[in-house]
């Protein structure tokens, strides 16, 4: 019977059982380990299974930290094996160990069972452990790699993505984490570093300064931009330290120093943007005791060249929003120094066609002045078309910078709509006098009669965007059509409808008038300029919460302007609100 | 030809002011001009001539449209004379009844508004 002689059965078992490459175990009711095939041996640190049978009872475990899968502890009760000495069966747990002369870390299945005589005692507990360690440093590094990833994605400043990176990687990846970045002048720049005790953080630093990396050593970071491939040193010991080119350099005080930093293994690997090296991360094993190999070279490699990508793009990023920050401010000062120019030529052209028109007056009779005041007179008349382009030109890239700049902030007060309408109808009236617009357009009006609508609104942008619509409206029609703005409370909205029976707009175009730089398709409207007269009303009705649409029948069918504003009510009183 | 009146220029710009003083001259008007805010006070207070508008720029140094406009209208002898904006950015329309302006007129100038207001109100 097998439970009289468990040894004897044992016995002829081991040929079998040594070729399981699953780690087994066997104790008797004492605890006592009384088998183990090699793959049982080599996971707890034996060679010769004579060597594990006279092992003092508790010294086994003692070579161990025991811990439960996510690092805290485990008490030795908790094993399988215990329990199932007490004769119950309990699940799988997934044991996470640290060999304490090592300092490695390994994982494994363990599973317990206890062999019971017929009466029901415990006769022997089989533990059978399967090595999952190699699956747990994978997956491990992947969810590494994929936080990486996150990390590396939510920011555009690199530097502080690059700290992040440093802090991530402490400790799950590395005790130290340091990553440094070349410069424009191809020195290298410290950006991050991290290890979780601060005391050593300093300690490295004040270390760096004192002995600052050698450019010219054959490994370490300038090595490994240089030549643009990641390092592994699995194993560093003291002896190596001692031999090492720096070593030579800075002295048995650098040696010490080195050792009390207690480096046991070492990554370096490139940062990297495409082919190009543009710094390295430094990723170091100190107090866990564990060492680096392939796969975790690997994973740096990875980490590498995603962070030096990311360094990338939020380098081209930094260089396009400089550059639109540029061109915006170029834009800014030259619309500002055209002005002055313009200013001056537009006088002077009008100037001079009222002084051709008043010498062609003065002298009626004379056929050789009136050809050459003709002539003059048209070619000021040139230079006025000209200049009145150009002020328009100068108007509109003033328009941009303003849409770019973020000028077109609102300031809200108190206001009152109802009379700013009027007064932009009213200005719109004197233009038309004055002939900006087809003189035999009416334009129409309904407001509220109730009171006037008021709101808390920036008066000058509002009063920009109702000249704007009703200045285009008007632009766009001829002779005979009509032009009604009207002005009336929906709700807590004030909404306005400025309508034309003008030109129309095709359906494709209802939105895209919006867009800054639209230009017209219909050649015959005056002053057409740079197109953002539309894109810097809606920019300003959009900053008060606000929409402008547009709407039209179709084409020669004239079109709608509606514009809503939120926060709007009614004043009894038909007082103006004077701004604050 | 316009009748003859005397305006007086305020702007920071000197091409700007020599436009102005040239075009202006040249429809026969008289034209006084001046650099900023506290020139133009000086000007006033202490010219002989007094012109029956002043054509102000707003942005300037020293002292700006906005306190000479203050000025203006704190000073007796003075705050009769009508003023009119002249500004390139039309933000500081708004600006021109708050300030006791009587009007506002956008750089770059057209020039028939211009001969316009200063006939209406020299005549007024």
């Amino acid at each position: 019977m097998a439970a009289e002689n468990p040894l004897v059965e044992i016995d002829r078992l081991d040929p079998i059982l040594s070729r399981v490459t699953e780690g087994i175990t066997i104790q008797e009711p004492s605890g006592r380990l009384v088998y183990a095939n090699p793959a049982g041996l080599a996971l707890i640190g034996f060679t010769e299974l004579e060597e594990l049978l006279d092992a003092a009872p508790g010294e086994v475990l003692d070579r161990f930290q025991l811990l439960h899968e996510d690092g805290t502890p485990l008490e030795r009760d908790e094993l399988p094996g215990r329990r199932a000495l007490l004769g119950e069966v309990s699940p799988p747990i997934v044991l996470r160990f640290r060999v304490k002369a090592t300092g490695e870390e390994r994982y494994a299945v363990v599973r317990s069972e206890p062999i019971l005589d017929a009466d029901g005692r415990v006769t022997q507990v089989v533990n059978t452990f399967h090595d999952v360690t190699d699956e747990k440093q994978a997956s491990q590094a992947l969810r590494f790699l994929s936080d990486a990833g996150a990390v590396l994605s939510a920011s555009l400043d690199y530097e502080e993505t690059l700290r992040n990176l440093a802090r991530l990687a402490v400790p799950v990846f590395a005790d130290w984490c340091a990553i440094d970045v070349l410069d424009d002048e191809g020195g290298v720049q410290r950006v991050g570093i991290h290890h979780s005790d601060t005391a050593k953080l300093a300690f490295a630093e004040e270390f760096r300064s004192r002995f600052p990396p050698n450019p010219d050593a054959p490994t370490g970071v300038y090595s490994v931009m240089q030549t643009g491939r990641a390092m592994l040193a699995a194993e560093v010991t003291d002896e190596q330290l001692a031999a090492s080119p720096d070593a030579a350099r800075y002295g048995p005080e650098y040696v010490e120093l080195m050792r009390q930093l207690g480096i046991r293994s070492a990554i370096v690997a490139p940062l990297l943007a495409g082919e190009r090296v543009i710094g390295a991360i430094t990723l170091v094993i100190s107090e866990s005791k564990r060492s680096y190999g392939p796969r975790d070279l690997s994973v740096a490699e990875l980490l590498g060249a995603r962070a030096g990508l990311a360094v990338q793009n939020s380098r081209l990023y930094r260089e396009a929003a400089d550059a639109v920050t540029l061109r915006d401010r170029f834009l800014q000062v030259a619309a500002h120094e055209l002005l002055t120019p313009v200013t001056i030529v537009r006088g002077y052209a009008q100037s001079l066609e009222r002084l051709v028109e008043r010498q062609r007056e003065a002298a009626p009779g004379s056929t050789t002045i009136n050809l050459e005041a003709a002539r003059l007179g048209r070619t000021v008349r040139q230079v006025d078309r000209a200049s009145e382009r150009l002020t328009q030109l100068v108007g509109d890239l003033l328009d941009v910078t303003r849409l770019h700049s973020g000028s077109l902030v609102p300031v809200p007060r108190p206001m009152n709509l109802s009379a700013v309408v009027r007064s932009t109808l009213e200005g719109v009236n004197v233009q038309q006098t004055e002939g900006r617009y087809a003189t035999n357009v009416d334009l129409s009006f309904d407001l509220p009669e109730d009171g006037d609508i008021v709101g808390t609104w920036d008066e000058t942008r509002i009063e920009q965007v109702l000249f704007n619509v009703l200045d285009n409206a008007l632009k766009y029609s001829s002779d005979g059509d009509a032009v009604n703005l009207r002005l009336w409370l929906d709700g807590d909205e004030a909404r306005i409808d400025i309508s034309d029976t003008g030109l129309g707009i095709p359906a494709d175009q209802l939105e895209a008038i919006f867009q800054p730089f639209h230009r017209t398709r219909d050649a015959n409207v005056r002053a057409a300029g740079m197109g953002m007269g539309l894109a810097v009303c809606r920019e300003i009705v959009n900053r008060h919460g606000g929409w402008i649409r547009a709407s039209s029948p179709g084409s020669e069918q004239g079109s709608t302007f509606s514009i809503g504003l939120p926060g709007a009510s009614l004043s009894a009183a038909m007082v103006g609100v004077e701004p604050a | 030809m316009h009748q003859a009146h005397t305006v007086l220029v305020v702007d920071d710009e000197p091409a700007v002011r020599e436009m102005l003083e040239d075009v202006l001259s040249s429809e026969g008007h008289e034209v006084m001009t001046a650099p900023d805010g506290a020139a133009a006070l000086d000007a006033l207070r202490g010219g002989t001539s007094r012109p029956c508008m002043i054509l102000l720029d707003l942005m300037m140094p020293r002292m700006n449209g906005w306190d000479f406009a203050e000025e203006l209208r704190r000073d007796e002898q003075l705050r009769d004379i009508p003023f009119v904006i002249i500004a390139a950015n039309p933000r500081f329309a708004s600006d021109a009844p708050r300030l006791g302006a009587r009007s506002w007129l956008g750089k770059p100038l057209q020039l028939d508004d211009l001969l316009n207001t200063v006939d209406e109100l020299c005549a007024g």
